[in-house]
């Protein structure tokens, strides 16, 4: 009898809730993108954006950190202390990075070395305190999970477009953990170097905001037509 | 009321203070646990780079700011020496093999984080192969009186390569 | 005396902490549209970053590394620097409610300031002594308010200026700052 119970109430909370998860992922991709929308996270965006590789690389252990921090702190919030939240979640963010840091520095070393002083600043990455503040800490850990993932994905993906831009432009060809994909004798060399991050980056931005002034105008004219027919 | 607001501030304090303890109790184990590898792994890259520059290399010993390679019986095959210099825009380091005679035999780039396609020739062979059997004088760059062709486009690099390179012969032994 | 040169202009210019390295990157462009603000942040930003320079270069040399305890850095270093703000905000309440408040929420925001937290890592990689920590710390404080009065210049132009819709507030302060970018990228060879 409990059992059925029990099995009615998930089957129930698969059915509305299913379609809340979705969006919750994609809002991290696009609406709610970390790098494009938000403006979070700029500067390892910038400086480990010149190669696919290292795009990857930081994404990945980011995306390691968020979905730690995000599950624990949803876990443990009843434990934490309104007045002390930053400075808990603080610490616990921190010691997720060391941990991604000391994995790396064991396992992948070389990109632990061309990543550098980026791979402990994730613990100022605004986006995983973000997330944490807004979401993991109100919410339970299925929630937090997927926005954490989402949000964390986004954040990879717009690393990895920026890269490819930058390392396709820069050295004409794309390589991936080693293996040469492609190659030209194009060779913009300011796109792998600072300036071209900046510019990568602004012209995404500018493109994105293109795109949705296109869409709101499509929008409004579609709700003045629908006006003008139902106040006839 | 002053007890209660000090219970409160006491506990918070006390949460975080707990927050931290676990954090570095964690962080000891993941790193014991951990350190293994990364010695290991840091001991690998280290060998291997030092084997290409002595192919058959069995062992090797660390002496003050040098490496003596030895090869079977522990013969002696070489010296190498690490150094580094400050490139475009980051910091080269560089392990410069010797043989008994102060001649330089090779080089091998062990890091460097220099500008993806130009400053990063420095670890192309057709770089590094320039180095080699050089004596002090003739390691050096053509522009600086020695034998050796800066990488076009990458000037900062190639001179910071130099730098390290000399600065490896002042640390040699005797 | 020649090594500290070498970090102060390495700091402020060839490797601007903010145009060169990325450090630093959202107050750089969230700040950065007034100048009066650009002053304050600027200013703000390099007393912690003095302040968290010296401390975490002793709390790391003097004890965590004869410790054994280096791995517990991340943590350590964050801390310090969270309550380093902490007591800064404290220091100008007191101090003056005016800059207190026309800094508002973007002085508890230094602690998440990459830049800071940062060139404390950098004074440990790059073996400075305390000195050198220390000269560092200013330098990149002041290279760090350079970019930022640049920015809010030729931002507070923009700002009138007819830039094109999808172009208009973040995008072209990208555009504009890869430009300054580019002029320090001219000072490579400063330091031969």
């Amino acid at each position: 009898m409990a059992n059925e119970q029990a099995k009615g109430k998930r089957r129930q909370v698969k059915g509305p809730n299913r379609v809340n998860y979705t969006n919750l992922f994609f809002d991290g991709f696009w609406k709610q993108n970390p790098i494009f929308v938000l403006l979070l996270g700029l500067c390892p965006t910038l400086a480990v954006t010149n190669t696919i590789d290292n795009a990857v690389g930081l994404g990945v252990a980011t995306l390691f950190v968020m979905i730690c921090s995000s599950l624990l702190i949803s876990l443990i919030r009843k434990w934490i202390y309104d007045e002390v939240r930053i400075p808990s979640f603080i610490v616990i963010i921190a010691t997720f990075v060391t941990v991604a840091s000391l994995l790396m520095e064991a396992y992948t070393p070389g990109l632990f070395l061309t990543l550098g002083i980026f791979i402990p600043l994730i613990v100022v990455n605004c986006i995983v305190l973000g997330r944490v503040l807004s979401v993991a800490y109100h919410t339970g850990p299925g929630i937090a999970l997927v926005d954490a993932v989402g949000t964390g994905f986004g954040f990879t993906l717009g690393l990895v477009v920026i890269g490819a831009i930058r390392e396709l432009l820069g050295t004409g060809g794309i390589s991936l953990f080693g293996n040469q994909l492609f190659a030209s004798n194009l060779s913009v060399g300011i796109m792998v170097l600072p300036p071209g991050a900046l510019i990568t980056v602004g012209l995404l931005i500018a493109g994105k905001n293109y795109l949705d002034d296109l869409k709101t105008e499509k929008n409004s004219k579609q709700k003045h037509t629908a006006q003008g027919v139902s106040e006839q | 009321m002053i007890k209660d607001i000090m219970n409160k501030d006491i506990k918070q304090i006390m949460s975080l203070c707990v927050i931290f303890l676990v954090a570095s109790l964690v962080l000891y184990g993941v790193y014991t646990l951990t350190k293994p590898k990364i010695d290991e792994t840091n001991n690998a890259v280290f060998n291997d780079k030092l084997s290409r520059l002595y192919p058959g290399l069995e062992s090797s010993e660390h002496i003050d700011n040098y490496f003596v390679a030895y090869g079977p019986a522990k013969s002696i095959m070489g010296y190498a020496v690490e150094t580094s210099s400050y490139g475009y825009q980051s910091d080269i380091h560089l392990l410069v093999g010797f043989d008994q005679d102060k001649t330089l035999t090779a080089v091998v780039v062990l890091s460097q984080m220099e500008t993806p396609g130009i400053g990063t020739k420095i670890e192309e062979d057709s770089f590094l192969n320039l180095w080699n059997y050089k004596k002090k004088d003739a390691a050096k760059l053509k522009q600086n009186g020695g034998d050796v062709d800066a990488i076009t486009g990458a000037t900062v690099s190639s001179k910071a390569f130099e730098a390290a390179v000399q600065e490896a012969f002042t640390n040699l032994p005797n | 005396m020649n090594d500290l040169l070498v970090i102060m202009f390495s700091a402020l210019f060839v490797n601007n902490i903010v145009l060169m390295q990325f450090l630093g990157m959202c107050p750089f462009i969230g700040v950065s549209r007034k100048t009066n603000a650009a002053l304050g942040m600027g200013f703000a930003v390099m007393f912690v970053m003095a302040l968290a320079s010296v401390f975490t270069w002793a709390i790391f040399r003097l004890m965590l590394e004869p410790m054994g305890i280096e791995f517990l850095r991340i943590v350590v270093f964050i801390f310090v620097i969270a309550s380093l703000v902490q007591l800064v905000e404290l220091f100008i309440k007191a101090k003056s409610e005016k800059l207190y408040k026309s800094l508002g929420i973007y002085l508890p925001l230094i602690t998440t300031n990459c830049a800071v937290l940062g060139v404390a890592f950098l004074n440990i990689n790059k073996d400075y002594s305390f000195l050198g920590s220390l000269v560092h710390g200013i330098s990149a404080g002041v290279g760090f308010m350079l970019a930022l009065l640049l920015m809010s210049g030729i931002r507070e132009k923009l700002d009138v200026d007819n830039v094109p819709k999808p172009f208009r507030g973040i995008p072209i302060a990208f555009i504009v700052a890869a430009f300054m970018s580019m002029a320090f990228m001219g000072f490579a060879s400063l330091l031969g």
